[in-house]
């Protein structure tokens, strides 16, 4: 059964596509599609209901590793490395974010993270390509082109020349890739302009909605929001489609539709760029949970 | 992403080349480094430390960290754990990631 979810922010279109999934037999859905109208806002009241609820499932250790919608935002957008009031702010946080994410080495490397592969993807040929610095480029010179950003039979960075772009879509899960679970869960992205405004569109082979959709859609905005304004478009909208999505079987997700559905309402902007040095970002951190489980 | 994992080391198995012998050499990479993300100067760094009242009060997200860490590896050449595999408590502000960087380089207190 395939769903569509029309949402104005982020904390409606996550409750939505919730309770269409809790209604759902087995509570997965085949093509959860989800549209965020306004992915700059979110409802900062459903966000702090669900990162309760994840505190809970990492104290209870269920097995899984749970974390913040922080945390799992900086996978697709690490907020911390972009700070656009310098010189050069896209070069920037490519470089930051390469370097952070080629140091990641040992046990816990595996298949990178989002951000990875989206600034050092590795092609065919064994070379990387920055999917993302490609992207501005076009977006930069060709604002006139609505929908250049598709071309799903080619692979990411295929040139004719080192100048001409054939394909510029945005690729995360490559022909090398044979994991049946887990990551990457996101498969592609791309970018539509038109009048004026930039949308992104996300195709997740799996989108899990406890532990990761929350943080997958603020992370995604982020990233629409970096592209946007590094390009001179304004944000549009983010559409994310699951083709496998899921609430994953833990305890409590009768109560946490319930607590999401009472903490309705308070519409914020989200955070889009690096906090000021000397900021604090402990409060990003899930809420602490005493011994008895008590927050 | 972060894990619990509150009695690991930050260095790994594989380290190698530690020359470091001054902690405050390490702690010297840790605000060069950070001065990077920001693209401000070291001693815009030590004014803002010196404003908000000392090493512990700087808080660090963990992508900051992990980029620090990797300017850290590349100055004293060697391979240390990144955030995904330590505890928060290890990189949450200057003091601490500079000390658990120390630590790990096996540079005495």
């Amino acid at each position: 059964m395939a769903i569509h979810i029309d949402a104005n922010d982020i904390g409606e279109a996550w409750l939505q596509a919730y309770r269409s999934l809790m209604g759902a037999p087995g509570r997965s859905l085949v093509n959860l599609a989800v549209n965020i109208r306004d992915p700059l806002v979110e409802d900062t009241g459903v966000r702090a209901a669900l990162e309760r609820d994840l505190a809970q499932l990492r104290a209870a250790k269920t097995g899984t590793t749970w974390h913040s919608v922080h945390t799992v935002a900086n996978t697709i957008f690490p907020i911390s490395l972009y700070h656009p009031q310098l010189p050069d702010a896209a070069s920037r946080f490519f470089d930051l974010s390469l370097a952070g994410s080629q140091a990641r080495h040992g046990k816990n490397k595996g298949w990178g993270t989002y951000i990875g592969r989206l600034v050092a993807y590795q092609g065919p040929d064994g070379k990387h390509i920055n999917q993302l610095d490609r992207m501005l480029r076009l977006l930069r010179e060709s604002r006139h082109w609505a929908d250049l950003y598709e071309a799903p039979l080619t692979y990411a960075g295929e040139t004719l020349t080192a100048d001409e772009a054939v394909g510029a879509d945005m690729h995360i899960i490559g022909p090398g890739d044979r994991r049946r679970r887990g990551g990457p869960c996101l498969a592609h992205l791309s970018l539509t302009s038109a009048r004026g405004k930039l949308h992104l569109t996300a195709q997740y082979r799996r989108h899990s909605y406890v532990a990761r959709a929350y943080g997958n859609f603020v992370g995604l905005a982020r990233l629409l929001n970096f592209l946007a304004c590094e390009s001179g478009h304004d944000v549009g909208t983010v559409f994310v489609i699951g083709t496998h999505a899921e609430i994953e079987p833990v305890p409590g997700r009768v109560e946490l539709l319930d607590a999401a559905i009472a903490a309705v309402g308070q519409q914020r902007p989200i955070e889009t760029s690096s906090r000021p040095l000397g900021a604090t970002w402990s409060d990003l951190d899930l809420p602490a949970i005493s011994s008895n489980g008590a927050l | 992403m972060i894990l619990n994992h509150l009695d690991c080391s930050l260095v790994d198995s594989r380290a190698e080349g530690v020359t470091v012998t001054d902690r405050n050499a390490v702690r010297d990479a840790v605000i060069v480094g950070l001065a990077e993300v920001y693209g401000v100067s070291p001693a815009d760094v030590e004014e803002r430390i010196d404003a908000i009242g000392g090493d512990d009060l700087i808080e660090l997200d963990s992508k900051t960290a992990e980029w620090i860490i990797a300017h850290a590896e590349k100055e004293f050449g060697a391979t240390l754990l990144t955030p995904v595999e330590m505890g928060r408590e290890q990189f949450a502000t200057v003091a601490a990631l500079a000390a658990a960087i120390a630590d790990a380089l096996g540079v005495a207190e």
